[in-house]
């Protein structure tokens, strides 16, 4: 008898080795909350950088869209000039004659302007690729959290499941002894105020397995949504950077072209008024011609693609984002449901556990 | 080097170079004369050359140089060299107008000066010696701008002083110039501010900055500067009263003799946009300021300091309602219209910290601000926003406090029987008699003998008036300074005759009220002999038994 | 594909690509190099370019641009780099007020040091780092024009005014043209200045026409402007930062004549032009040893043209140039130099050498 209730003693102040804070239905519920209070900002914070890529999509395209309009006003003013144009743009920078002067617009000015502005425009989206990385970042780590919690939460039920059955086991190893009992007497008493206590030891840890189990299902869908959110997130990401990439890259072909129109449209127009021969005269106004010509043709291929890109990036991210918040919204309205079942679950099991153990 | 060229200076300069009152101005002037030359940066030295063999003499050099335009020959003989010849006159982009600026370093009575030069291909040395004089030498290498040297001979303690005195006024007329300064390699510049400002606001627009500020105790003080140089500064108010500001602007102009700023159109524009700042913006940024220094739970001199000025401020401006502006003594920001709305309500008071009365007044709903010690800003503050004075809460509210211990319960226990019985036998009726500690923080009632309460040690209004024992209430209680004069040596004898002393006890509480009639007085005494004489044969009676 | 690192279209003839130390050297030399010119305000804005020049290098962003492209014809940063800088300086107050708090970045940044995340809150780091150092400094576009009142004379319908415009020439090289003219308000003419109370503006046709005569000489100006009716033009002066020589970057022939051998890394000499066309110029003169004044390659007939304007239009010119050197060894190299080339120079040297 006295090895038996020793076994008792051991199981019924075991300290069961549980991860983490000791849990509750109050503590569980906190926890929960406090996970989906930091999904919520992170969503609002997505929603926030959805409505920067819609602005910052938008203002890029409406410089690229601009830098193809200075393109088209290039083409009308320079490439059909006439021989009287070319004439006449020659002789106003030679002394005495500039009374003749028609002084357009610099090319490279212009052309120099739209850069600069489009440049700021790349570098926000660029910005704004850094920001989806770092809330990206910070999602991963949060996936990190749960997993860890996730881990916690399984390791925890298998403990209070082996504790449990290990209660259970004893119980009824006591309760046939007290059945084969044949008067009753100290012996007898003993063995029903353990049993007793084994049923309440017991209940708290059916309890802990209980929570423990439900901990690790909601956490799993918490993190769920939180994949699904890094998903959205990263797609955002990979849209920005490749809608930014492909402006930077035609805004460095640009800054090429900027000081080729230098040479070849201003000074090289000016290098005319020195005379120094009708041979380099020619050869610039036919330079200047090739690559305002060329310029136009670049323009009128690349940009209508690009703004059809940022048209379809914007399309393709707003869609996403619906999706994904359609989601979320879906997720929260099952997450309500499920906490009602729950709760109720949890009242039933907590009513009906003694008996159950009774029976 | 080509042959020297020498040539007269006019006589006028002698006396136009002694209207400077300090001769080391000059350097103002080559500085001047440097950002006009389009050179953003000048280095300014001063240096002790050893001359024969005497250790403590020599010649000191101070040294002028820029990196601008430089001059040509036709500049140095039309211009540098002549009075009011300057081709900057009436030009919005120079500083210099009169064309008196590089003669200003005869004032320093020098005994050379050596001015290196390049402009167009063109280089220049220009030698003057001491009677002004000078002779003009072509050089061979180009400089970079131009270089002016100064040489005097001095003693080593001239020079200490000299040199000292040329850094100071460079400081003084360069601090602020657009370009870089450097006096012995080291930058001079400051920032355009109004040092030790409480509050700022600046503008800026094209051609012209401004600062405003206030200044701890509301001091004034104006400074005027074209492109940085100093025009002139000063203290008081002799512009706009209790703001202190600085006003840069191309547009401004000092006077021929250097000693005033020009009043006129461009003048007056400067101001009205000084004007403008002081009178909207300024306060605005005070207000502002005094919800900063709030937040920031800064010291009680910087919290008084900012509301003496913004008692004065309020009284010409208008004071926003929501903004916080003083501090209850639980830290919790108050704006102008809780103080208004309490003043109005008549529960608003100050106190210098928290204390049991205080709390307790709060928790009653009384508004106490709080007003250090020493904090008059505060307190003027505070009053022109309660519109009148506002009283100590100590000094309207009383909390006699308990007694120490259970002690000294126990000891006034035969005390407050005896009192409270003989009271009654006299026919004064009230709810009780308790002893109480008067001495709390900040108490109006330290002297007191006694007070009267609904509640007995809680806070109540407080009003100085005489309450004589006929007038007592009955819901009153007698509350009574366990320490007020007299009283121990009563509670003493309460020990072995607590009637008498209950008699001694309410003579001095009348007493303390006025004159005490004499049937009143042999009434308590009689009713004391007859409880004493009550409570002596029910003892003995009980000792019978 | 990180888009803050853009696309590097592959490296052309006429850029030098620097990177890491030899683009961090570059840097240090170039920016002390403009400071110790002790430029006027006849020149760029020296101590602009100096701190601008100086946010280009990786000790200033930290390696967030893998390299920095020089223009090999001017040795200076290509047009690309300062507008980069610009760029950057003016997202620099936006950015800093979104980025999270440095304790924060450094956290991250220490815990990802090891981890497998691709160093996102590292750049952030950096990033914070640059974008701090770039709020300190003036990040102005490298290309603004601003016109001041010099005086006004109702009488006459006169204004006069100075005008300054900075620019990257398309050659390469960083220029301010300074004009002072004066305009006279005419029925016939139209004005290329505008005037309303105190503010001042140029017209699109002045911006013009100085925008794209600056990479040739002050006197192509000059003259162009000078037979607009209404204006009178008193002076045109241009000063040029760079060209600058470094390894890599071609050189005049008389100054490798002057080397012993191929420029050292490190070997710097920074040059800066001015070249002016004004009235009061004494007498013609060339003291460049770097470029010829425009009207010496020309032609005899177009140099009867020019001298034609000269004496209708009363003006002179004058070319000059002053040069900064990495170490003092190198002044003596340098005043060789210009005495090949047939002048004197002012000559400044970094103490201590190039970094």
């Amino acid at each position: 008898m006295g090895d038996a209730i020793d076994v008792v003693e051991v199981l019924l102040t075991k300290d069961v080795p549980y991860a983490g804070e000791s849990i509750s239905v109050a503590t569980l519920e906190s926890a929960i909350e406090q996970e989906r209070t930091r999904q919520d900002h992170q969503v609002k914070a997505l929603q926030v950088l959805q409505h920067r890529n819609t602005e910052v999509s938008g203002s890029l395209a409406r410089e690229v869209q601009q830098l193809g309009r200075v393109s088209q006003h290039l083409g009308q003013g320079r490439v059909n000039a006439s021989v009287w144009g070319r004439f006449r743009e020659a002789m106003a920078r030679i002394p005495g004659f500039s009374s003749l002067a028609v002084t357009p617009q610099s090319v490279e000015e212009i052309l120099r302007h739209q850069y600069e502005v489009s440049l700021v425009r790349v570098k926000e989206a660029a910005e704004l690729a850094d920001r989806l990385g770092m809330a990206e970042a910070e999602l991963h780590d949060e996936l990190e959290r749960l997993n860890t919690k996730i881990i916690d939460s399984a390791r925890n039920e298998t403990l209070a499941a082996e504790h449990v059955l290990a209660l259970q086991q004893e119980r009824d190893r006591l309760e046939l002894e007290l059945e084969s009992a044949i008067e009753p007497g100290p012996r007898t008493h003993e063995m029903q105020r353990n049993i007793d206590r084994l049923r309440r030891v017991m209940a708290d840890h059916s309890m802990r397995l209980q929570l423990y189990h439900t901990a690790e299902g909601r956490l799993s869908r918490l993190q769920e949504s939180t994949r699904l959110l890094i998903g959205t997130i990263g797609n955002l990401r990979n849209d920005v950077t490749a809608y930014a990439t492909a402006a930077s890259e035609k805004l460095d072909l640009v800054a090429g072209q900027i000081r080729a129109i230098g040479t070849a449209a201003d000074a090289s127009v000016v290098m005319l008024e020195m005379k120094r021969s009708l041979d380099a005269m020619a050869e610039a106004l036919d330079q200047s011609t090739r690559f305002i010509a060329d310029t136009q043709l670049y323009f009128r291929q690349s940009l209508p693609g690009l703004l059809d890109d940022l048209h379809v990036f914007d399309t393709q991210t707003r869609d996403v984002l619906q999706r994904n918040l359609e989601l979320s919204q879906a997720l929260e309205d099952e997450r309500i449901a499920r906490g009602v079942e729950f709760a109720l679950l949890m009242q039933a099991e907590q009513e009906a556990l003694p008996e159950s153990s009774d029976a | 080097m080509s042959r020297p060229h020498d040539v007269e200076v006019g006589d006028a300069l002698a006396e136009l170079v002694d209207q400077f009152a300090d001769p080391l101005v000059f350097l103002r002037e080559l500085v001047q004369n440097a950002l006009d030359a389009g050179s953003p940066e000048v280095d300014v030295y001063a240096e002790l050359r050893p001359s024969g063999d005497d250790p403590d003499q020599g010649v000191m050099v101070i040294g002028v140089d820029d990196y601008g335009e430089g001059m040509d020959r036709q500049i140095i003989d039309t211009r540098l060299t002549r009075l009011f010849s300057s081709a900057k006159d009436g030009d919005l982009t120079k500083i210099g107008k009169f064309g008196i600026g590089f003669v200003s370093v005869f004032a320093l009575r020098p005994d050379a000066v050596c001015v290196d030069t390049s402009r167009g291909g063109e280089h220049w040395r220009i030698l003057f010696r001491a009677d002004r004089s000078f002779v003009r030498i072509a050089r061979e290498h180009p400089v970079d701008g131009t270089k002016i040297q100064v040489f005097k001979a001095v003693t080593r303690a001239e020079y200490g002083d000299l040199a000292a005195r040329a850094e100071k006024t460079l400081r003084h007329w360069c601090k602020h110039v657009s370009g870089t300064v450097r006096w012995n390699d080291d930058d001079i510049a400051e920032p355009f501010d109004v040092p030790g400002a409480l509050c700022s606001v600046r503008s800026e627009a094209e051609g012209i900055r401004v600062v405003a500020s206030y200044l701890p105790g509301g001091a004034s003080s104006f400074g005027f500067y074209n492109r940085g140089l100093t025009l002139l500064e000063g203290t008081g108010s002799g512009f706009i009263d209790g703001v202190a500001f600085k006003v840069d602007s191309r547009y401004l102009e000092h006077t021929l003799a250097r000693n005033d700023i020009m009043r006129d159109a461009n003048f007056d524009k400067a101001m009205a946009v000084v004007e403008g700042l002081a009178r909207e913006q300024l306060p605005a940024a005070l207000w502002q300021r005094v919800q900063q220094v709030l937040e920031a739970e800064a010291d009680t001199r910087s919290l008084d300091a900012v509301h003496r000025v913004a008692a004065r401020v309020a009284a010409s401006s208008e004071v926003p309602s929501q903004i916080p502006l003083l501090r209850a003594i639980d830290g919790a920001p108050l704006t102008a219209a809780a103080v208004r709305k309490a003043a109005k309500a008549g529960t608003l008071r100050n106190a210098e910290q928290r204390s049991a009365l205080a709390d307790a007044a709060v928790a009653a709903g009384v508004t106490v601000v709080e007003v250090r010690s020493g904090c008059a800003g505060t307190l003027a503050l505070l009053g022109w926003l309660a519109d009148g004075e506002v009283h100590h809460v100590a000094r309207t509210f009383i909390m006699p406090g308990p007694l120490r211990d259970a002690e000294e319960q126990t000891r006034w226990a035969p005390l407050r029987a005896a009192t409270e019985a003989l009271l009654q036998a006299a026919g004064v009726r009230v709810a009780g008699v308790v002893p109480a500690r008067f001495d709390y923080a900040g108490s109006c009632i330290a002297r007191r003998l006694f007070v009267l309460q609904r509640e007995p040690l809680s806070l109540s209004p407080w009003a100085e008036e005489v309450v004589r024992p006929a007038e007592w209430k009955r819901k009153d209680t007698v509350v009574i300074n366990a320490a007020g004069d007299g009283v121990d040596a009563v509670l003493t004898l309460a020990q072995r005759e607590p009637e008498l002393a209950a008699y001694a006890l309410v003579k001095l509480l009348h007493l303390a009220v006025g004159p005490l009639p004499v049937e009143v007085d042999a009434q308590l005494c009689s009713a004391s002999a007859e409880l004493r004489a009550t409570r002596l044969s029910e003892r003995l009676g009980v000792v019978a038994r | 594909m990180d888009p803050l690192e853009f696309a590097s279209p592959s490296v052309s003839a006429e850029e030098l690509a620097l990177e890491g130390d030899a683009a961090q050297r570059y840097v240090d030399g170039l920016s002390r190099a403009i400071a110790r010119a002790r430029l006027s305000d006849q020149y760029p804005p020296g101590k602009r370019l100096a701190a601008q020049v100086s946010a280009m290098g990786p000790a200033a962003h930290g390696g967030l641009y893998p390299e920095l492209r020089v223009d090999r014809r001017s040795g200076l940063p290509s047009y690309r780099e300062w507008t980069r800088v610009s760029a950057d300086a003016e997202l620099s107050s936006k950015i800093l007020a979104e980025l999270p708090p440095e304790d924060e970045l450094r956290a991250r940044a220490q815990r990802e040091a090891g981890g497998a995340h691709d160093g996102i809150w590292t750049k952030q780091l950096r990033k914070l780092c640059y974008h701090r150092l770039l709020s300190t400094i003036d990040g102005t576009p490298p290309s603004q024009m601003v016109v001041k009142l010099r005086r006004v004379d109702p009488g006459q319908r006169r204004a006069w005014f100075h005008v300054v415009l900075d620019k990257l020439d398309q050659s390469g090289v960083f220029v301010r043209s300074c004009l002072d003219l004066a305009q006279t308000a005419s029925f016939w003419s139209r004005p290329m200045l505008r005037l309303d109370d105190d503010a001042v503006r140029e017209t699109q046709a002045l911006r013009t026409i100085i925008y794209r005569l600056t990479s040739l000489d002050a006197e192509l100006t000059f003259v162009r402007l000078a037979d607009t009716e209404g204006l009178t033009i008193e002076r045109v002066i241009k000063g040029t930062v760079g060209p600058v020589y470094v390894p890599g970057v071609a050189m005049p022939e008389a100054l490798r004549a002057e080397l012993p051998g191929p420029p050292a890394p490190g070997f710097l000499m920074a040059t800066f032009g001015l070249d002016m066309a004004a009235g009061d110029v004494a007498e013609d003169g060339d003291n460049d040893p770097v470029e010829d004044l425009l009207t010496e390659r020309l032609d005899p007939e177009g140099q009867a043209a020019y001298a034609a304007a000269r004496q209708r239009y009363g003006y002179r010119v004058y070319k000059d140039r002053k040069l900064v050197v990495s170490s003092p060894a190198l002044v003596d190299v340098a005043h060789r130099f210009c005495a090949r080339m047939g002048t004197r120079n002012v000559v400044y040297a970094l103490r201590g050498g190039a970094t």
